[in-house]
């Protein structure tokens, strides 16, 4: 039947990690991923009949035999983690604590267990922005090191923690697993990065609740090559008062899934979701956003915009919820694209699920081409085609790097916008 | 909180009508109800030649063969056509030759409506044409006019003056069988006004019209005509009062407006209809049908500012039949009490790289019902025609409604076609904040108000754009104390 | 003169919607000075603001309000405005279609002419408007914009400070200015305020958070709980608070077994 077919992709994919699993967890941990090890009997890998998944495959993933590799030397990387004052290194899911760097300070606890400690307290379980449960369900059940960040109250880190993991090898699966508690009135920033290297699978999931009054700004970078796959889920839930930028930056990398999720749990906060996306050749990048406002006089913003070159395809689903008692909500939502060629496709929907009467709520979905005005007066100002390509893209990216949240590493995505440009 | 939202509404509702009063002048009226008779009644008192008679009779037989229109948002006692009087005339001792030879009661009445026909005379040198009760009174400026060229009278003059320039245009915008209330006023108009501009004009002044329906059941069916010809450039104003009254009163006009080769009309319209008591009864029915055409490199505008009656039709159009012709329409409608509103407008492309604007602003409050409907129509022949049109509403308390009823017909794949809505609300915390600023009530619903109306108002010629602003101010003031 | 109250609140009782949320509150501020009222959710301290703007929302049932020696409570929100009330809002209001500069000459002009004073002249206006911006980094395409529409949180406080400096209040109250700023925002709208600060001017900060007294260091710290002030320190208090908590007070008041 071809049910029992698609549980046992899941359930080969499944078997191949846990013949592989090196990590120890805790109790409490041990205790979820067997609930989760039960869970992935019963769940498969989506298929693109599942509206959530409609215009992204995940069959090379589920055909795919992974297991977990070794932590080792570190390899060569795009980036210099000189640059970074604090910084915890993970290869392949395995902390490496030579490479790293740890602030210290009173009111911060920050380790890289593996699995994170505590499980999860926020009840994304039974809120419907619940959306992949076969990737969730595999985190779950076999989670690796990842950073377990807690600040007490009051505390401030005014430089960024960076955070770099690095995938290397042939049929490499990593599950890095991360926890931020930001207590009351708190604030920092961090800068993430992932860097793919060989065929690898990474299936990340970061777990957040900011308190009230805090402040959390994180931007993530992902870098992959020709064989690499990339599914991250980042949950938050935020507090009143609190103030929660997430930027994402997909600069390469065959296939690319993100999830990002927002409960606002409380009045008065600024939720913001800013994203990047540049997929050339065959890449595929899929960005799926859900903000939810449950409290009343919130400002949640979201801009995606996306440069798809060659035969790439981009797809983009924002989901806004207004609940009832969320009176007063601004939601902003908007997505641009520019299609830089005839053979890129992409695929963006934005929703908008309102049941509050006093709100202000736009989306706005936008797919064109590069101005062929525009480029043109640029060439009869003397700019070669890469060029004047380069500068409208640029300016077109603009609106989302004005967002970063740590400046310091606007050189390397210009850097990276310069170079798939100039492939093409 | 609610007790304080009503409060505001009633403020809003209770301000009094300013012109309610009548006058007291002998007048000749046809007998009440319609039928061929009293049409050949108007025509002899008129004077009219045949071939105007014959027109009149003509759309009379086609308006019994037609239904009266159903528009579903506007709900209203449907009006008896038989128990109105069709023909009303303020009795006269002799022709007015100019101002001095007028009716002192009748230049009383103006003094109530805050005309002051001497002062215009002397520092705007707009030229007036009075409208009182289907005969034109005084039509001042036409010497000096006449000098360019210039015809402006009143309609029923131009029939006997300039027979075949009335003829030749006449019907051709608006057919006699066009709709149900544009064929009733083809039978039975009993005047209005006149325009004709010659080739290469440009009219110096404004030209201003205004309107008053005295008499109980008397129907006002007035015809306006204005020919821009070729190169010629007029501005044209029209504004409206009317008296209180018990019985709805009818109002069925319509404007013709035929924009020659690179001729260009502004048609502006400041209107104050008696909108009916605020329990809803009373009131002016407004069903008007005014429609321009546009040769090449022609453009018209129209541009409204409306508060009351009763219920309104209303759709200025445009046919944008040559080539780079533009027609414009610029419209805040403000409905209170009981009223209600469908109005909207119609651009028509037919020639090629014809561009239409549509700005839109509906006001509603208490408990009216506020719709915009609007044709942007491309025809298969309209290459490269360009629209764009915003379309929005602002709620006054949560008792009113607003509804926008875009329809957009593209026949041509190469038109840009733009259309936004927005509705907004002035709530009780926008008018706590102001208060807080120290900006008084009456001060925030005006300064958001005319805010919210800045575009268009901006498009009125300068006399008439203050007259509006402080028109709406009253028509959406509260009580100060 | 300088001894005498600008604002005296006694014992004032209030509610909203038909609950009673203020129980007998007492305040005395003097001239120049800034007090911080801190306390749980739902113990009154946006509504003590919105009683002293004179929202209607909210019945007054008992007590009295004497500011510069007239009786607050019998005057209209524009008129204590005139008078030199001004309230930063929580929540800002938008106001499409209204300019920040129509706004704002509106209201000044509305009060010189309560106060039979002239009209302002348009330069003299734009000066100060280009004055009073710098304050908060407010550049010329948001006083431009139409009253807080489509302005960012931290734009919309950093407005009511610049709306605050163009006024010129003699008693200004700050709502929860700290809500969902982040490092920048609030270092901006603090700036500001103290810049305004001098010995004829005097403020209520409201917030729920210690942080922004880091930042606007006050003369005296109030707790308000329950509708009524139970605590009154200096800025020491709003630290001992944060570390202890609304626990330590709901013990002190004997409404949780210590």
């Amino acid at each position: 039947m071809e049910t029992l077919e698609k549980i046992s992709k899941l359930r080969k994919v499944a078997d191949g990690l846990a013949g592989s699993y090196t990590s120890h967890l805790p109790e409490g941990i041990s205790l979820r991923a067997k609930e989760a090890r039960e869970a992935l009997n019963h769940l498969d890998f989506p298929s693109t009949k599942v509206e959530e998944w409609k215009y992204t495959r995940t069959a090379q993933i589920a055909n795919k035999a992974w297991t977990f590799g070794e932590s080792q030397t570190l390899p060569e990387l795009p980036v210099s983690l000189d640059d970074m004052h604090y910084r915890m290194v993970f290869i392949n899911g395995h902390y490496a604590p030579t490479h790293s760097k740890l602030p210290a300070y009173d009111g911060l606890m920050l380790d890289a267990s593996t699995g994170s400690r505590p499980h999860r307290t926020s009840s994304f379980d039974e809120s419907e922005a619940h959306n992949h449960e076969a990737f969730m369900a595999l985190n779950t059940a076999y989670p690796q090191d990842g950073f377990y960040l807690h600040l007490e109250k009051d505390v401030i880190i005014e430089s960024p923690l960076y955070i770099i993991n690095v995938y290397t090898g042939d049929q490499v699966a990593a599950q890095p697993r991360n926890y931020i508690h930001l207590e009351r009135s708190a604030r920092m920033r961090i800068t993430e990065y992932h860097i793919h290297l060989g065929a690898t699978f990474a299936n990340a999931v970061t777990e957040i609740v900011a308190d009230e009054n805090t402040y959390l700004g994180i931007d993530t970078i992902q870098i992959g090559g020709a064989e690499s796959f990339h599914m991250q889920q980042v949950d938050t839930i935020i507090a009143r008062s609190a103030n929660f930028t997430h930027n994402n930056f997909t600069l390469s990398g065959k296939w690319t899934r993100n999830n990002t999720n927002a409960r606002i749990l409380g009045e008065g906060v600024t939720a913001n979701f800013h994203g990047l996306y540049m997929p050339s050749g065959k890449e595929h990048v899929d960005n799926h956003t859900i903000m939810d406002h449950e409290k009343p006089h919130c400002d949640s913003n979201e801009l995606y915009r996306g440069v798809l070159l060659d035969e790439s395809t981009g797809v983009f689903n924002g989901k806004v919820y207004v609940r009832r008692d969320a009176q007063k909500t601004n939601a902003f939502q908007s997505n641009g694209n520019i299609v830089v060629s005839d053979t890129a496709t992409m695929n963006s929907k934005p929703e908008l699920e309102i049941y509050a009467d006093d709100v202000k709520c736009s989306h706005g979905s936008t797919t064109g081409q590069l101005d062929d005005d525009a480029m043109f007066y640029l060439r009869t100002r003397g700019l070669s085609t890469d060029s004047a390509r380069k500068m409208l893209v640029t300016a077109f990216a603009e609106d989302v790097l004005e967002k970063l949240v740590n400046p310091d590493i606007r050189p390397l995505i210009d850097e990276a916008i310069t170079n798939k440009l100039s492939k093409k | 909180m609610a007790n304080n939202e009503d409060a505001l509404l009633k403020e809003v509702t209770g301000k009094e009508y300013k012109y309610g009063f009548t006058t007291n002048i002998q007048s000749e009226k046809a007998p009440l109800g319609l039928n061929e008779d009293i049409i050949r009644f108007i025509s002899a008192k008129k004077s009219e030649p045949e071939w105007m008679l014959d027109f009149r009779l003509e759309s009379y037989r086609r308006w019994l063969e037609m239904k009266e229109p159903e528009w579903a948002h506007v709900k209203y006692p449907k009006p008896d056509f038989q128990n109105i009087y069709y023909y009303s005339a303020p009795q006269q001792k002799k022709k007015l030759g100019s101002l001095d030879e007028v009716d002192p009661e009748l230049l009383d009445t103006f003094k109530k409506l805050g005309i002051s026909v001497d002062e215009q005379k002397r520092l705007t040198g707009v030229a007036i044409d009075f409208v009182m009760d289907s005969v034109s009174v005084a039509t001042s400026f036409k010497e000096k006019l006449g000098e360019l060229g210039i015809i402006f009278c009143s309609f029923s003059e131009a029939v006997q003056k300039y027979p075949e320039l009335v003829r030749k245009y006449m019907g051709t915008v608006i057919p006699k069988n066009d709709n149900f209330y544009a064929a009733l006023n083809s039978a039975v108009f009993t005047d209005g006004s006149f325009a004709y501009i010659p080739k290469g004009v440009r009219c110096p002044m404004e030209l201003s019209t205004y309107f008053r329906i005295n008499e109980a059941q008397t129907g006002q069916f007035e015809r306006t005509l204005v020919i821009a010809d070729q190169g010629s450039y007029v501005s044209y104003l029209e504004g409206c009062t009317a008296p209180m009254r018990d019985e709805n009163q009818l109002h069925a006009a319509v404007v013709e407006l035929i924009a020659l080769d690179d001729a260009e009309i502004k048609y502006s319209t400041v209107q104050n209809w008696y909108p009916g008591n605020a329990e809803g009864k009373g009131g002016v029915f407004n069903f008007v049908t005014k429609r321009g055409l546009c040769e090449t490199n022609a453009k018209i505008s129209w541009t409204q500012v409306e508060t009351g009656s009763a219920v309104t039709w209303k759709y200025p159009s445009c046919i944008l039949k040559g080539d780079n012709s533009i027609g414009e329409f610029y419209s805040v409608a403000v409905t209170n009490n009981h009223q209600q509103a469908d109005t909207g407008t119609k651009m028509i492309h037919i020639g090629k790289n014809t561009k239409s604007t549509i700005i839109s602003k509906g006001i509603s409050a208490g408990q009216s019902n506020n719709s915009y409907r609007g044709l942007v129509k491309i025809n298969k022949s309209a290459t490269n025609a360009r629209n764009f049109s915003q379309c929005d509403s602002l709620l006054m308390g949560d008792r009113c409604g607003a509804h926008t009823f875009p329809y957009i017909e593209v026949g041509n794949s190469s038109a840009k076609v733009e259309h936004e809505a927005t509705t907004s609300k002035i709530g009780e915390d926008q008018i706590f904040y102001c208060l807080q600023r120290g900006i008084s009530e009456e001060k925030a619903i005006s300064l958001i108000v005319n805010g919210y109306c800045k575009d268009v108002l901006n498009k009125l010629p300068m006399e008439f754009a203050v007259e509006a602003q402080k028109l709406l101010d009253i028509s959406l003031e509260g009580s100060v104390g | 003169m300088k001894s005498q109250n600008m604002l005296s609140i006694k014992n004032l009782h209030a509610k909203v919607e038909g609950k009673k949320i203020l129980n007998g509150l007492n305040l005395e501020i003097k001239p120049g000075e800034v007090h911080a009222i801190m306390g749980p959710n739902g113990s009154g301290k946006s509504t003590l603001a919105a009683v002293l703007a004179g929202n209607d929302a909210f019945e007054v049932t008992e007590g009295s309000v004497t500011f510069k020696g007239q009786d607050l409570l019998e005057m209209e929100p524009d008129a204590r405005s005139h008078a030199g009330v001004f309230l930063a809002f929580q929540y800002p209001v938008e106001i499409p279609g209204v300019s920040n500069i129509n706004f704002l000459k509106a209201a000044i002009n509305e009060r010189r002419e309560a106060l039979g004073l002239e009209r302002m002249a348009a330069k003299e206006f734009l000066a100060m408007v280009r004055e009073k911006a710098k304050l908060v980094e407010l550049d010329n395409k948001l006083t431009n914009r139409s009253v807080n529409e489509g302005f960012s949180g931290g734009e919309k406080k950093r407005n009511e400070i610049f709306q605050m400096a163009m006024l010129e209040p003699t008693l200004a109250i700050l709502d929860e200015t700290d809500s969902g700023l982040d490092i920048d925002a609030l270092r901006i709208v603090a700036n500001g305020v103290n810049q305004l600060r001098n010995a004829d001017r005097s403020f209520i900060v409201v917030t729920h958070y210690q942080r922004l007294l880091d930042y606007i260091i006050p003369d005296f710290v109030h707790v308000l709980f329950n509708g009524q002030i139970v605590k009154t320190g200096g800025k020491d208090l709003a630290l001992e608070l944060e570390e202890k908590g609304y626990d330590w007070i709901k013990k002190e008041q004997n409404e949780i077994p210590a």
